[in-house]
């Protein structure tokens, strides 16, 4: 049972460390065009606010915040320093049912689902499937429902459930091994503090870890809806389709690349489809903005907002505003304007 | 017997010889016969399963099926005799547990209608062969489930109702008229039940439920009417 805890706690810091590093160094080089008809045209004053919607929703499929978080999926943003991420979240609840799982040496005969008491209120019903007991193999899963799940300053509710596959080596911080990991999310949400997000749709994931801070992930999905709502009110509700994420991290260096389709409502005009594309792969220090990269946002007519990092201060927006490929206007802002928009 | 997830997957098939006795009187007058009668059986059957969390598991499960039965027969013509009657079900499940892995104990009642027919089909110098068909209507069962250990609070459940076939062919030897050797064949479904609360110390500790089990069985008997 000992040696279950470990393995268990590693695999959740141990996935934690990769993501974060692959959020920030590394090269992917992946930049492939993923170009999809859209139906918004960019224009000089909504470029801006394009352009913030798309870091957004980059940062909401890449990593952002502390060391310690693991975000792939929406970041709730609270301000705080250890805001968690969904991921992270997710997979604490789901090591901890299995190392509960009060049931799991019981024969099935009638068939039990367990339902566990949450730290500060609330509870997680979970059905677990293992092909060893107390060990984590490729083929097993773990489906969970929250309840009004209370974490510390965090509560969970809906339901998500994960597979693993392809395990290979011990899930730990420091050692060599690879996996993945499929991720369905059914009105999932995470609150903290004023904020909540919400996360309908599905997720592949997969790490490849040589050692410590030296790993590479990738994530990809059909359709991932991202909900986030401040003081109750929706303030983002958009869809990221036919999605991915590559990235790569080497010591504190991290590099990313995201392609992907949003829809939704935008905090913009023209709420309609957007294209979104790595062109140059981003590089930045963790816990600290890209100071390389450039990513493209393509809506209708082919106008297109490309955003280019200066340094970790500061992005260049070059405005595309009739589609015919020639930049008719440079707006100069920064990462922290950009994100002030949201 | 087989109990099989939604999705159509094996759970836990269990297996075995049950050898049983069986006792039952008769009273005929006129074209009618009114019986009651008893049966019991018992054995280990092999158990191969899986555990809550899906690891496969092998055991033996202890096996005690009683019955009593209240039947009444009306003989139409001298090749036709039909049948209805109520029967009275009941099952016990002690799957084993071994080392660290805890076993299950399940009782099973249910009430059951019966209603069919025999016919006489077939004289020979050596043997008369008749064969009987029942239809059987089923109550749902009401089971009551203890854990090993004491894991959980013992919880009650209430599976669904289901139909079922008995089918049985009697040879009765020329030379042996008070002897009956029987084939037959017995099939029950029974569909999953709803979720009940499972209980640890008097608190909510998640759900429990009976899958959908399906019971079959291959039946030899000897009779001996005196």
């Amino acid at each position: 049972m000992q040696l279950v805890d470990i393995k268990y706690s590693a695999g959740a810091m141990m996935i934690s460390a990769a993501m974060v590093a692959g959020c920030g160094g590394g090269g992917g080089g992946d930049s492939a065009a993923t170009a999809t008809a859209a139906t918004s045209t960019i224009s000089s004053s909504n470029a801006p606010d394009v352009a913030a919607n798309a870091v957004n929703a980059s940062n909401g499929i890449s990593q952002s915040g502390s060391v310690s978080s693991l975000i792939t999926g929406v970041t709730v943003d609270t301000g705080n320093a250890g805001s968690a991420g969904l991921i992270d979240t997710s997979l604490q609840q789901i090591y901890k049912v299995l190392e509960k799982q009060a049931a799991a040496n019981l024969v099935a005969g009638v068939t039990t689902t367990q339902s566990y008491p949450c730290t500060n209120g609330g509870s997680i019903s979970a059905t677990v499937s293992e092909a060893m007991t107390g060990t984590l193999s490729s083929g097993d899963s773990v489906a969970l429902a929250a309840t009004q799940c209370i974490e510390g300053s965090t509560t969970l509710n809906g339901g998500l459930s994960v597979s693993f596959s392809n395990l290979s080596g011990t899930p730990g911080s420091a050692t060599a091994w690879s996996g993945a990991l499929g991720l369905n999310f059914k009105n999932f949400s995470i609150a903290a503090g004023t904020e909540a997000a919400l996360v309908n749709g599905d997720m592949a994931l997969s790490i490849n870890q040589l050692g410590y801070m030296d790993a590479a992930a990738s994530i990809s999905g059909n359709s991932l809806q991202l909900s986030l709502s401040r003081s109750g009110a929706v303030v983002i509700d958009r869809t990221l389709s036919a999605y991915s994420y590559t990235g790569a991290v080497k010591s504190n260096l991290e590099t990313y690349s995201v392609n992907f389709t949003m829809t939704g409502d935008f905090k913009i005009a023209s709420n309609g489809a957007y294209s979104v594309t790595t062109t140059t792969p981003f590089k930045r220090l963790t816990g600290a903005y890209p100071y390389q990269g450039a990513l493209k946002v393509t809506g209708s007519g082919n106008t297109s907002v490309t955003l280019t990092a200066l340094d970790n201060a500061n992005v260049r927006l070059d405005i595309d505003k009739n589609g015919d490929g020639a930049t008719d206007e440079t707006v100069n802002t920064t990462w922290a304007a950009l994100k002030s928009k949201i | 017997m087989q109990e099989v997830a939604g999705s159509g997957k094996r759970l836990v098939e269990e297996r075995g010889w049950l050898p049983g006795l069986e006792l039952a009187a008769t009273y005929a007058s006129d074209h009618w016969r009114f019986r009651i009668k008893g049966e019991t059986y018992r054995n280990d059957l092999a158990y191969d399963g899986q555990l809550q969390n899906g690891a496969a598991f092998s055991t033996s499960t202890g096996t005690v099926q009683n019955r009593l039965a209240f039947e009444i027969e009306r003989q139409i013509n001298d090749k036709l005799i039909l049948l209805a009657g109520v029967e009275l079900d009941r099952w016990q499940r002690r799957i084993q547990g071994s080392g660290s892995v805890l076993g299950l104990n399940e009782n099973y009642r249910s009430t059951r209608l019966l209603l069919g027919a025999e016919s006489a089909i077939l004289k020979t110098s050596y043997c008369d062969v008749s064969t009987k068909a029942l239809l059987v209507i089923a109550q749902p069962e009401q089971l009551h489930v203890s854990f090993g250990n004491q894991l959980f609070d013992d919880a009650e459940l209430e599976t669904r109702s289901a139909t079922g076939l008995r089918l049985e062919a009697d040879f009765v030897p020329v030379g042996a008229p008070d002897m009956v050797f029987s084939l037959g064949f017995d099939t029950l479904r029974i569909g999953r039940s709803n979720d009940a609360v499972l209980k640890k110390n008097g608190l909510a500790a998640g759900f429990v439920s009976q899958p959908e089990h399906r019971r079959n069985a291959f039946v030899m008997r000897m009779r001996y009417q005196f």
